[in-house]
Parts: structure tokens; C-alpha cells; sequence
């Protein structure tokens, strides 16, 4: 095997079958010594690299906008202003030096929790869209379903007991049977088949990620 | 003790699932008769899709929601929707077709690369780039910015395959106003009634993790599939055992499950 195949396709796989080896044999041995604080270590090398991955992430991002104001691309004058938010913001936190400084937490008061806010608002549109598309009940199984969400939707919201008692009992019924023993069935079931994948990902034959 | 309290039961049934899983792939690889799988309903339309994308020059986007891989409860699933990525990159180069994937979390960014760059090279071209591209690590600023992208770039199929948070119903909703198909998956229970509602073809709970097996088409890995039944079965006759013992006031089961 070459040596760049190998460090291609072998190290990744080496690496990634000694450290989820370790994960499984602490999980089950902890009394093992030295174990759990190597576990711990390597729960931290995880925090590292996301940490620099963030690095790779908002590359990405810049150069995206970059390449939409060069080529004037449509909206490219958000992209440009997307720029200057994100220059002003480090530049911010560089001079403040701090995220807990006055200029910096008003800037994450004033325009960042607004700015959430207003977006979170707009989406809830497509809730509601959603949500009437959902109510065109269309075949037989759809109406069920109809039935059961409204029941189990005047359950919770308490003005169904007020309408009629039983309807509380119906919901709770409907919530701690079928829906109960649906969803066990699906945990148990991806659960099993998470430890398979897990296993195939392992000792390398989920070729579709590492390649 | 040997084992950790309240994990024998855990390290049995792993046991169990990695022995018969890597017996039925090892059964494959020797070119011996293993059962035949059936294949999920959803799953078979995903290439007509990858086609239809392709013949109508509109590109197909995936997203995995907001969870990434720092999240441990979250990485498998994760993984299992990167799989069915790799597939669909690769049928994008055999057809013609674009994908990009969008990505809230960034080490997904480095992932998602990898793995669509690879299925490139495995369609045979390295010429090809992976489009991958990072919005946010806000959630609703990554939703809002992929409807954006769904509705700008006119997509022909939304897949969205990983494991999902409040951005499930958004995202399926936001692909639906863009007029894209909707494709689906997750074994996150409460999020699986939001596909159902917004996408057109849904993967539910473990088909998730067999997806990626079954399109590639590979014997050995769907040994692998035939091998995680054995465990379902054992699963379900512990069911079936714990349900008459516990009518008949027994909890000796529950006991031993506990252990």
C-alpha cells in the first residue's frame, strides 16, 4: 500500500478505533487506572479541534462573501455589510479586550438578541403554514391523525376539560399508549443500529465518510 | 465488580450486536448466502430524485440541522446522514447533478468536505469541488439563511437527513415555499412527525443508519444490516417476555435489565 494511501485511508481509521475502544472499555471497566482521566483528556483534544474548526467554518463564510462582491452576485451588498458586522464585531471585542465589557455586551444586547428575536419571529410563519398544510386530510390515516392531534391539543391546553372531562383521559391515553410504544420501538431499534453503524465506522467499512 | 453497575446489560447487548454484525459481514465477504434485505420505500426513490435534479439543471441541498458533531447523542445519526450524502454526491457526478450542503456546526464543515470530495473521487473525478458552505452557529440565523439559499438557488430536493432540532418544521417548510422535494430522516422521535409534514419521502429511526449500506450496494456492508437483526430479535423477545412477566406482577426482567 503506498504510504499516502495509508495515511489516508489507515491512520483515520487507526485513530478513530483506538480512541472509540477507549470511549466503550471506560464506559464499561472505569476501575481500569489511569482510564477515565485519559477518556477525560480526550473528551478535551474534541473541544480543541471543533474550537479550531471554527476557524475553517468562518474562513468559509468570508470567502463565500468575498467571491459574491467580486462577482456583484444578487444581494452581494448584504454580503459586503455581512463583512463589515463581522470586521466591527472583532474589532470591538479586540479593543474592549474583553466580551464582558460595556461596548461589547451593548452591542450583544441591543442588536444581537433583537436581531434573534426578529428572526425566530419571522420563521414562525412557516409554523403556521405548516401547520395548515398539515390539517388537509387527505386520506384515511391523515384524518386519524387529525383526530389524535386535536385531542391530544385540547389535552394540553386545559380548556378540553372544560369542554368535555373526558377528553383529558382520551389524550393521556392516546400520549401513554400508542404513543409510547411507537416511540420505544424507534429508540431501541436506532439504537441498535447506531451501535452497528458505530461498529462499521470502527473498523473502517462505512466507506462513504472516511473515503 | 467487573462491570460498571447498571451496565451489564448494556456491554451484553453491544457485545451481541458487534458479534453478529461483524459475523454477517464476514459471512458476505466470503461470498456466502445471507437473507435477502428489504429496502425502505423512501430509499429507493432517492436516485429518480438525484435524476430528476440533474435533468431539470437545479442543484439538490442537504442540511443536517443544527447539532453537528459536538454533540455526542447527536454524532451517529450525523454520520449516518453524511453517508447518504456521499452516495448522492456520487450519483450527482454519474447523472450530472449539483449538491451543496449547508452546515451550522463547523467541524460538520470539514466533514461534509471530506465526504462529498471523496465521493467525487470515488465516481472518478477529482476535478469536481465540494460545495459546502457555512452559515451560522445561530440556529435560527442558519435556518433563516439556508431558506434563503433554498428559495435563491431554486433547489429541486431538499435532503435533510441527521439529527434535528426546533429548525426541523422551518427547514421542511422553507424547501416546501421554495417548491423543492422534500427528503427526510432522523430517529429523533419528536422531530419525525415535522418531516412527515413537510418532506415528500421520510427515513424513520433506524433506516436512518441503514440508508448509506443499502445505496451503496455493497454486499458486505449489508451483511452488516442482516447482522444488526439479531439484536432487534433478542430485543423484541425480551418484550414480548417482559410484557407476561410484568402482567403476571413479575419484575424480575426489569431487574436483571437494570443490573
Amino acid at each position: 500500500m503506498p504510504i499516502s494511501l495509508f495515511k489516508r485511508l489507515m491512520v483515520p481509521i487507526l485513530v478513530l478505533g483506538i480512541c472509540g475502544l477507549l470511549a466503550m472499555i471506560d464506559l464499561w471497566f472505569p476501575w481500569i487506572p489511569g482510564l477515565t482521566s485519559l477518556e477525560d483528556n480526550l473528551v478535551g483534544w474534541v473541544t480543541s479541534i471543533i474550537a479550531f474548526s471554527l476557524f475553517v467554518g468562518v474562513t468559509s463564510y468570508v470567502t463565500r462573501k468575498i467571491r459574491s462582491i467580486r462577482k456583484k452576485e444578487a444581494d452581494w451588498v448584504f454580503d459586503a455589510w455581512a463583512l463589515v458586522v463581522i470586521v466591527a464585531v472583532l474589532a470591538l471585542y479586540m479593543v474592549t479586550g474583553s466580551t464582558a465589557s460595556a461596548g461589547y455586551q451593548w452591542w450583544y444586547r441591543v442588536v444581537y438578541t433583537n436581531a434573534g428575536s426578529a428572526m425566530i419571529s419571522l420563521l414562525g410563519f412557516y409554523v403556521v403554514y405548516s401547520a395548515y398544510r398539515s390539517m388537509a386530510a387527505k386520506t384515511l390515516e391523515v384524518a386519524f391523525m387529525i383526530v389524535a392531534a386535536v385531542l391530544v391539543f385540547l389535552t394540553n391546553a386545559t380548556i378540553g376539560e372544560v369542554i368535555w372531562g373526558g377528553i383529558p383521559l382520551i389524550g393521556r391515553w392516546i400520549l401513554d399508549n400508542p404513543v409510547l410504544g411507537v416511540t420505544r420501538a424507534i429508540v431501541i431499534a436506532a439504537g441498535i443500529s447506531g451501535l452497528a453503524m458505530g461498529l462499521r465506522i470502527l473498523i473502517g467499512r462505512e466507506k462513504a465518510v472516511l473515503g | 465488580m467487573l462491570i460498571a453497575q447498571g451496565q451489564l446489560f448494556n456491554f451484553v447487548i453491544s457485545i451481541l450486536t458487534f458479534a453478529a454484525v461483524y459475523y454477517f459481514m464476514k459471512m458476505a465477504e466470503k461470498g456466502k448466502k445471507i437473507p435477502s434485505l428489504r429496502e425502505p420505500a423512501a430509499l429507493s426513490v432517492l436516485p429518480e430524485l438525484v435524476g430528476r435534479a440533474s435533468e431539470t439543471a437545479r442543484p439538490i441541498h442537504f442540511t443536517q440541522g443544527f447539532t453537528g458533531l459536538r454533540y455526542s447523542f447527536a454524532t451517529a445519526t450525523n454520520m449516518a446522514g453524511f453517508s447518504i450524502l456521499g452516495r448522492i454526491a456520487e450519483l450527482t457526478v454519474q447523472m450530472g447533478g449539483e449538491v451543496y450542503a449547508t452546515v451550522c456546526a463547523p467541524d460538520s464543515y470539514l466533514v461534509a468536505a471530506e465526504t462529498i470530495h471523496n465521493a467525487y473521487v470515488r465516481a472518478g473525478t477529482t476535478e469536481k469541488q465540494p460545495d459546502v458552505r457555512f452559515l451560522s452557529d445561530s440556529q435560527m440565523a442558519y435556518v433563516s439563511g439556508c431558506n434563503s439559499m433554498m428559495m435563491d438557488e431554486k433547489i429541486s430536493v431538499n435532503v435533510m437527513v441527521g439529527y434535528f432540532g426546533a429548525e426541523t418544521l422551518l427547514l421542511g417548510e422553507g424547501a416546501v415555499a421554495a417548491g423543492a422535494i422534500g427528503f427526510g430522516g432522523t430517529d429523533v422521535y419528536p422531530q419525525i412527525p415535522f418531516l412527515l409534514v413537510t418532506c415528500d419521502y421520510v427515513l424513520i429511526g433506524p433506516e436512518v443508519f441503514s440508508a448509506g449500506a443499502i445505496l451503496s450496494k455493497d454486499k458486505v456492508l449489508q451483511g452488516a444490516l442482516v447482522g444488526q437483526d439479531v439484536p432487534s430479535y433478542v430485543s423484541l423477545g425480551l418484550l414480548i417476555l417482559g410484557v407476561i412477566l410484568a402482567t403476571f406482577g413479575s419484575r424480575v426482567l426489569e431487574s436483571i435489565l437494570r443490573y
